[in-house]
């Protein structure tokens, strides 16, 4: 082979860097399998607005697990008012022999494409991620807390977003249900969008810790791990929000084999579509 | 980034370190200040906050181009100051910083650029990135450009890159490959009386797909292929673009295929010129990030096709590619009535006769169940050579170059003009404008190096703001310094009659130019070749230096 052989090689590399998308365009999402039974709401008993705390670590980030103590600690304090997601994601987050669970997901990636938070080196996290705009919006885990009292003290609720989640799971299809009902209040700003995730609790696996004396634990409890997304990385619009409309979204998955179901947790998230800023969020054991 | 920018320069100098440097360096420096006054009568004010008044009353755009250049290789840099940006420019460009870099290694066979270029395939209908400065456009690359020259006449290029969109980069790769065949030089044997050039290219991006509702292509692809013809005074070119599935905010996640294509055809003898040009755009807006608008992140050019205007009320109502789909043609002719002719008298006179249109193109509903441009569909179908029933633009210019005497030139030119300010402009103005236009240009030389130009304009509408007047006296004393004077008065605004008198002055020495300008300025669209910005009303003064070494 030449050098102008290895030459036109290279340039016709370029032609194959095309996709052509057949029907459908649009993603057929909230399609629910027909063994799940339709949940009936009544009226929420507690309309308080939840602050989610998105924290960003790894199995191989030595300096992460003082984090997920401090993570730990703040929903021991602030129970009732914060929910947590811990998003696994980046180089740390890399499988290798020694620690071979990869607790990745589509998701997560996507979100921290986004946001950018592994190229800015775990563990940080976003609280409700306001300030994306003016990018503003990662934090240190020394800041989590000041924060979330900002958003807690900021925001008692004030456009009356309601989320409702119920959720079931059927042993012998191997299947989770999930009812959620919006109502949008009397929100009238932005448009929003609402989003459905599985976070697993007590994962247990080795995790690089720089303050143990073999630089790792060997179980290390994993805990609000973010393992899937029911419709995409970015949600359903709530499209033509009016005041007081109700939206009622159905979804169901197959368990995958490595969630213990007891572990389970089922998350429900509004978001701003300009501003990413999480706006009211639910979460529910998916068995109780 | 300081690392990546030292990396970026010693690894290709190291590389070619058995190169001599010795090559001498070049650059050039521009910044303009303007500072805003408060207007009565445009409500020009702070407390106006729909006037754009900015808080910070002075406002700053420069510039530093750095170029070192050899025999092989030369490398550079541009430092940018927006502090902040002038009234009208995109406000991302907030900020300063080098936002140019680059190394590029060269002899006869290959070229290679690292860090950032522009570059331009064909026509641009593919992929152009480019600087217009008053425009505040600028889509350069970064990444690396090789060009390859494999034997005679048959050139290839080839890029991958992001692009800039004010301080920072696209998200999405663009990746690209030229090629073209000059078959006069490839067979350079056979002593054709004609040239033939061909040229193949093939763009694509890439960005990821991160929006829930549709299922979107990660990977665009774009293809074209051109020629240049021409024999003795005639010359023939054609290029034709196709476009796969580019779903994206400006179509409305449409995901039916675009195409585009431009001819261009001109004979030329000596006093004579003819050109003809047409084109079609269907569905070819292509940026390297789909949910972006504007100006940002174009990955090609796609032509306007009208006269260049530059008076000052010829600019009113300038013509804006309408990326989704169009379809125009121009015809410009240039001639030169002889000496001693009937036309020509004494010096004779030049005549130029500029026609232009644009039209929407045929859309039909690809079935009774979708509506045209649906998102989330293939969007329409369309005759290829079907005109769409909506028109967008028309214009009519003829000019008239009359040389009276040694000292004495007079310029007289009309337009008349059709804008579709709706369509063109997106959003309602008063839909169609009809506007007819009449400028007459005076120059005289008083005595060497001194000499006085001036303009009379009227533009004539019953649309819109109604009737301008324009006036504009300028005297110069080359090389050195020049001194005008210029009102615009609307005097057709049932609403609001506005004088925008401008003073300007400049002095040249050596190789600066120093020039200041006060006055008020008119709000509206500004464009260069099909490609504008929006500019609010304001007053002021405004410096400006620029200098080359």
């Amino acid at each position: 082979m030449n050098n102008k052989h290895i030459f036109i090689f290279f340039l016709t590399i370029h032609f194959f860097a095309c996709d052509i998308i057949e029907e459908p365009f649009i993603n057929q999402m909230n399609q629910v399998n027909e063994y799940c039974d339709e949940y009936y709401f009544g009226y929420p008993n507690n309309t308080k607005r939840k602050i989610l705390l998105e924290y960003y670590t790894g199995h191989q980030c030595s300096t992460c697990p003082p984090a997920g103590s401090k993570v730990s600690e703040l929903l021991e304090i602030y129970n009732d008012d914060l929910i947590a997601i811990s998003i696994h994601a980046g180089f740390f987050a890399r499988i290798s022999s020694n620690y071979p669970t990869d607790y990745t997901s589509e998701v997560g990636n996507d979100w921290d494409y986004q946001f950018g938070n592994s190229d800015d080196g775990p563990p940080n996290g976003l609280v409700n991620r306001v300030n994306f705009l003016n990018n503003q919006h990662i934090l240190k885990y020394t800041e989590w807390e000041e924060n979330i009292i900002n958003q807690i003290s900021l925001t008692q609720n004030l456009y009356d977003l309601q989320i409702q989640l119920n959720s079931s799971f059927d042993e012998n299809e191997d299947l989770i249900c999930i009812d959620s009902r919006i109502d949008i209040g009397n929100y009238n700003q932005n448009d929003i969008r609402f989003k459905i995730v599985i976070t697993e609790d007590s994962l247990i696996s080795r995790q690089k810790d720089e303050s143990s004396p073999n630089g790792y634990v060997e179980n290390y409890i994993h805990n609000n791990v973010l393992r899937k997304s029911l419709n995409g990385s970015w949600g359903v619009d709530l499209n033509n929000q009016k005041s007081s409309q109700i939206f009622l979204n159905r979804y169901s998955i197959n368990k995958n084999y490595e969630w213990n179901i007891n572990n389970i947790n089922i998350i429900g998230i509004i978001y701003d579509i300009e501003t990413y800023e999480v706006l009211q969020a639910e979460k529910n054991k998916l068995i109780n | 980034m300081k690392y990546l920018i030292l990396i970026v320069f010693l690894i290709p100098i190291l590389t070619f370190s058995q190169i001599n440097f010795d090559g001498n360096i070049s650059g050039n420096f521009q910044n303009d200040f303007q500072l805003y006054l408060p207007d009565k009568k445009l409500d020009f004010n702070i407390n106006n906050p729909f006037s754009d008044f900015p808080e910070e009353r002075l406002l700053n755009n420069g510039f530093t181009n750095l170029i070192y250049s050899s025999k092989k290789i030369s490398m550079g840099l541009r430092y940018e100051n927006y502090l902040n940006p002038l009234l009208g420019y995109p406000s991302g460009y907030k900020g300063e910083g080098i936002t140019y870099r680059y190394f590029q290694f060269h002899n006869d066979e290959i070229d290679i650029t690292v860090g950032n270029f522009y570059e331009q395939f064909g026509s641009g209908m593919i992929l152009r990135a480019y600087e217009e400065r008053n425009l505040g456009y600028d889509n350069a690359f970064e990444g690396v450009r090789m060009k390859f020259n494999i034997i005679k006449g048959i050139n290839f290029k080839s890029l991958i890159g992001r692009q800039r969109i004010f301080f920072t980069k696209s998200d999405g790769i663009v990746r690209g490959l030229d090629s073209e065949f000059i078959l006069n030089e490839i067979f350079n044997k056979l002593n054709f009386s004609s040239n033939l050039t061909i040229g193949l290219s093939f763009v694509s991006k890439y960005e990821k797909d991160n929006n829930p509702k549709y299922n979107l292509p990660e990977n665009v692809g774009a293809w074209s292929s051109r020629f240049l013809f021409n024999l003795k005074n005639w010359n023939l070119e054609a290029e034709y673009v196709s476009k796969y599935n580019d779903p994206s905010y400006v179509n409305n996640f449409i995901f039916k295929k675009g195409n585009a294509i431009l001819i261009n055809t001109n004979y030329s003898i000596r006093g004579f010129g003819i050109n003809l040009s047409a084109k079609r755009i269907d569905n070819m807006d292509f940026r390297s990030e789909r949910n972006e608008s504007l100006q940002n992140l174009l990955i090609n050019y796609l032509p306007a096709l009208t006269k260049q205007q530059t008076y000052a009320l010829a600019t009113i109502y300038p013509y804006a590619t309408i990326t989704n789909g169009e379809m125009g043609l121009q015809f410009d002719m240039n001639y030169k009535f002889k000496k001693q002719s009937f036309f020509g008298g004494k010096y004779g006179t030049g005549l130029n006769i500029n026609f232009s249109n644009s039209y929407s193109i045929d859309k039909n509903k690809i079935n009774n169940a979708t509506d045209i441009g649906e998102t989330g569909t293939l969007g329409y179908k369309s005759n290829f050579l079907k005109i769409g029933e909506v028109k967008f633009f028309q214009e009519l210019n003829i000019e008239i170059n009359k040389k009276i005497s040694k000292k004495l030139n007079l310029i007289s030119t009309y337009i008349n003009t059709h804008y579709n300010s709706s369509e063109i402009l997106g959003y309602s103005y008063q839909g169609m404008i009809y506007a007819n236009i009449y400028i007459l240009e005076t120059q005289y030389k008083i005595k060497p190096k001194h000499s006085i130009r001036n303009e009379i304009q009227i533009l004539k509408t019953q649309e819109h703001e109604g009737d301008w007047l324009m006036g504009l006296i300028e005297y110069s004393i080359s090389p050195k310094y020049f001194f005008a004077f210029q009102n615009m008065y609307n005097s057709g605004n049932s609403i609001k009659k506005i004088n925008y008198p401008t003073f300007s002055f400049g002095i040249n020495k050596g190789k600066t130019r120093f020039s200041t300008t006060y006055g008020k300025q008119r709000a509206g669209v500004f464009c260069i070749g099909g490609v504008c910005r929006v500019v609010p009303a304001s007053n002021g003064i405004l410096l400006s230096i620029n200098s080359t070494f």
